[in-house]
């Protein structure tokens, strides 16, 4: 993991500014960390952020901040790792340290929930809904045929337009016995994750 | 030792503590090196205690780290001499003395877990896959409109179910102000989450920004310094020309002219009749394509109808012709002479049949034999060819197996150790042997010079009594005795020295071990080493008071 200078640098306003006060990180931190992790900051953070009287320094350390917080939970790195690195590397106050400590600790799950939600992905089946009709009659056969088996997959994906998740239908129909194969195909794909999960290794 | 430390190492490295392959004993451990050993055996025998694995840069925060670990080293019953001093200037005996405190103190099933932990990257990969599918196989179903994100967490990262709520990677280039920066520009820079349109953008924007390519300067240097090729006047007096033309005043004299001299007020009423003519037109024009419709209908219909006539046509000659013959009897006869010779002809074929078909039944009997031992051959050729592929396979296996069994044997040095086990206890019984022997030659020792001290004080006791007895008598007698009481207290001072010898011997052989420790301890360099480490928190301090 490689952090750029110009970052630990900023980070050097906390130990040189005594404007930022510990109820001022706070607020600062918190903005970072919910916005890492999708979520609207508060007005009330907002405002004190904007009234600060130093705000291009402030500016200066969000931006290393926000850089910091993605790199340690891009590598997955543990709170402890993170306080040596401010206390160590960047030679930061032990109270300050500790309090970014804190906040990456508890906001880390949900930091990393959207590392992961960060990619282009095919849909994914979530649900399934089926129907079983019986056909009487047919026009061209007085004769009756079924069951037919009318199914339809539930899908989730991301619509690039609207920005948000989007749920689609695949509908479809299979007979009885189609069915049946397409369930024994299923529960063999179960089967060999089974089998891969009691020993891949070992094989 | 070399075996022990062989043994420590092995064990450190199973529990994933990074020892370096060319280290082979504990002289090579460096004080880092010793501090990743301490924390990870103190994680595996406390798994709930954090701790870094490497010694901060700072000289006051290594000591207090080492003091701290010291201390829970301490707190586990270590009754040795503990301090920072021992991690941070490690001394191999003393080093060697902890880690196998703590190496004996790891828990069994840990241990196992520990030894059981795959060494080097795809098995640890393979690992986490298994450990992956485990747990969605074994975790409950959530439907994912329960989940935040379409994952909920689980022991070591997340269970995803959908990734609908992910994000393309659509990142944009952020503007950093930094100290290079004008400060009145900077001002007007908003902040990096200001800068996103979505909030989604921002984690894409800081991990990959989009290339930029403002800053590839060389292009702009070669578009300068191409040659232009074309006639730049030329360009600039057409461009001028045209746009005289599409200038307001031009456009607004040409609008007039045309308005004066177009004919369109003149040819206004013929175009309305050319319009009318031309929907009549249009209207016969699809009457027209009607009646050819139906004309091409009534054809095909006519077609049909004469086919069928045809055809009825056909069947009434057949019928006329047939009720012509069956009105004559002389032709009824004929019929029912025709139709007995048919019937005759048919029992004919039939015979004829027959014995055509007895030996071809039994020619098919024959064949049908053969035919039976030719599938038993068939089934035969198969299951020697399913037990030739099974052969194989087992073949392999058998390979396979052998190569692991030689992996295994390689990995698990379990049969070296034991031998080495078993050559120190064979050892140490030879050692205990020799003690043995050496303990009875003392005690054999001591026996004699308990006797020879009994046979010197009986033959005293003895030639006292006797001098004594010739002593009221004789003068020369009294003389002797006094000698022999000189003597005796003569000989007990040289028993006596003897003995202060012996135990001198054995106090100095002593000081000379408690020299030997105290030497190996390197208490000199120690003391350099607190020295400096002294000057250099001297520094900070001034540094931190600036």
């Amino acid at each position: 993991m490689e952090i750029e200078e110009k970052h630990k640098k900023a980070l050097q306003i906390l130990n040189t500014n005594d404007s930022i006060s510990k109820y001022n990180l706070e607020q600062l931190v918190e903005t970072c960390c919910k916005s890492l992790a999708n979520q609207e900051p508060s007005q009330k953070c907002k405002a004190k952020f904007t009234s600060h009287g130093n705000t291009f320094a402030l500016i200066q350390l969000q931006t290393s901040l926000l850089y910091i917080l993605t790199q340690f939970v891009r590598h997955s790195e543990t709170p402890e790792d993170l306080l040596s690195y401010l206390t160590t590397d960047c030679s930061i106050e032990q109270e300050k340290a500790k309090l970014l400590e804190n906040y990456y600790g508890l906001w880390y799950d949900r930091m990393r929930l959207q590392f992961i939600n960060i990619g282009t992905h095919l849909p994914h089946v979530t649900d399934v809904r089926w129907e079983v009709g019986h056909l009487v009659k047919s026009n061209s056969l007085d004769q009756p045929d079924g069951p037919l088996f009318k199914l339809s997959l539930k899908i989730e994906k991301y619509d690039a337009v609207l920005e948000e998740l989007k749920h689609e239908f695949i509908e479809f129909t299979c007979t009885s016995q189609e069915l049946q194969d397409l369930v024994y195909k299923l529960k063999d794909i179960v089967r060999h994750c089974q089998k891969l999960a009691s020993g891949l290794s070992s094989n | 030792m070399e075996e022990v430390d062989k043994i420590i190492i092995d064990s450190l490295r199973h529990l994933s503590c990074d020892v370096e392959r060319g280290i082979t004993s504990l002289k090579d451990f460096d004080a880092d090196l010793v501090v990743m050993a301490i924390t990870s055996c103190l994680q595996a025998i406390n798994p709930q205690l954090k701790l870094p694995r490497k010694l901060p840069s700072s000289m006051s925060a290594r000591i207090k780290f080492a003091s701290s670990l010291a201390q829970q080293i301490t707190e586990f019953g270590f009754k040795g001499d503990m301090g920072y001093q021992t991690i941070l200037y490690c001394n191999e005996v003393e080093v060697r003395r902890v880690l196998m405190f703590l190496l004996e103190r790891l828990p069994k099933e840990a241990n196992a877990a520990a030894s059981a932990e795959p060494i080097g990257y795809v098995p640890k990969v393979v690992k986490q896959i298994e450990d992956t599918l485990r747990h969605s196989l074994t975790k409950m179903w959530i439907p994912s409109e329960a989940l935040h994100f379409g994952a909920r967490p689980i022991e070591h990262g997340f269970l995803v179910n959908s990734f609908g709520n992910s994000v393309p990677l659509h990142g944009i280039n952020l503007i950093v102000a930094d100290e290079t920066t004008d400060p009145e520009t900077a001002s007007f820079i908003p902040n990096v989450i200001e800068q996103c349109s979505t909030p989604r953008q921002l984690l894409p924007s800081l991990l990959f920004p989009p290339i930029d390519y403002s800053g590839m300067q060389n292009w702009q240097q070669s578009a300068v310094s191409e040659p232009l090729a074309r006639d730049l006047s030329r360009e600039l007096l057409n461009s001028a020309a045209i746009e005289k033309l599409d200038s307001p005043s031009a456009a607004g004299d040409r609008k007039e002219y045309i308005n004066r001299n177009s004919p369109q007020h003149k040819a206004e009423p013929l175009l309305n009749t050319l319009k009318e003519e031309k929907e009549s037109l249009d209207e016969m024009q699809k009457a027209v394509k009607e009646c050819e419709e139906n004309l091409l209908k009534l054809k095909s219909q006519r077609e049909q109808e004469q086919t069928i006539l045809k055809e009825l046509v056909a069947k009434v000659k057949v019928k006329n012709k047939t009720m012509a013959v069956l009105s004559n009897e002389e032709n009824i006869v004929k019929l029912e002479n025709l139709i007995k010779k048919g019937e005759n002809r048919l029992v004919e074929l039939a015979n004829q049949w027959d014995e055509v078909q007895a030996p071809l039944l039994e020619e098919q009997k024959a064949l049908k034999s053969s035919e039976t031992r030719y599938t038993e051959l068939q089934t035969l050729k198969k299951a020697y060819k399913e037990v030739m592929t099974d052969l194989k396979e087992k073949t392999a296996l058998e390979q396979k197996l052998i190569l692991k069994c030689k992996d295994l044997n390689n990995k698990n040095n379990r049969a070296a150790y034991t031998k080495r086990i078993l050559e120190i206890v064979g050892n140490i019984q030879k050692q205990n042997k020799e003690i043995q022997k050496i303990i009875s030659d003392t005690r054999q020792v001591q026996k004699d010079i308990s006797n020879l001290t009994g046979q010197v004080d009986r033959s005293f006791t003895l030639s006292d009594e006797m001098i004594f007895h010739d002593c009221k008598s004789d003068e020369s007698a009294r003389k002797a005795y006094k000698y022999l009481a000189a003597l005796r207290e003569e000989c007990n001072g040289i028993l006596q020295a003897v003995s202060n010898i012996g135990q001198a011997e054995r106090e100095l052989r002593n000081l000379e071990e408690q020299i030997e420790t105290e030497k190996n301890k390197d208490i000199r360099d120690k003391l350099d080493k607190v020295q400096r480490d002294l000057t250099e928190m001297k520094n900070e301090i001034e540094v931190l008071m600036r």
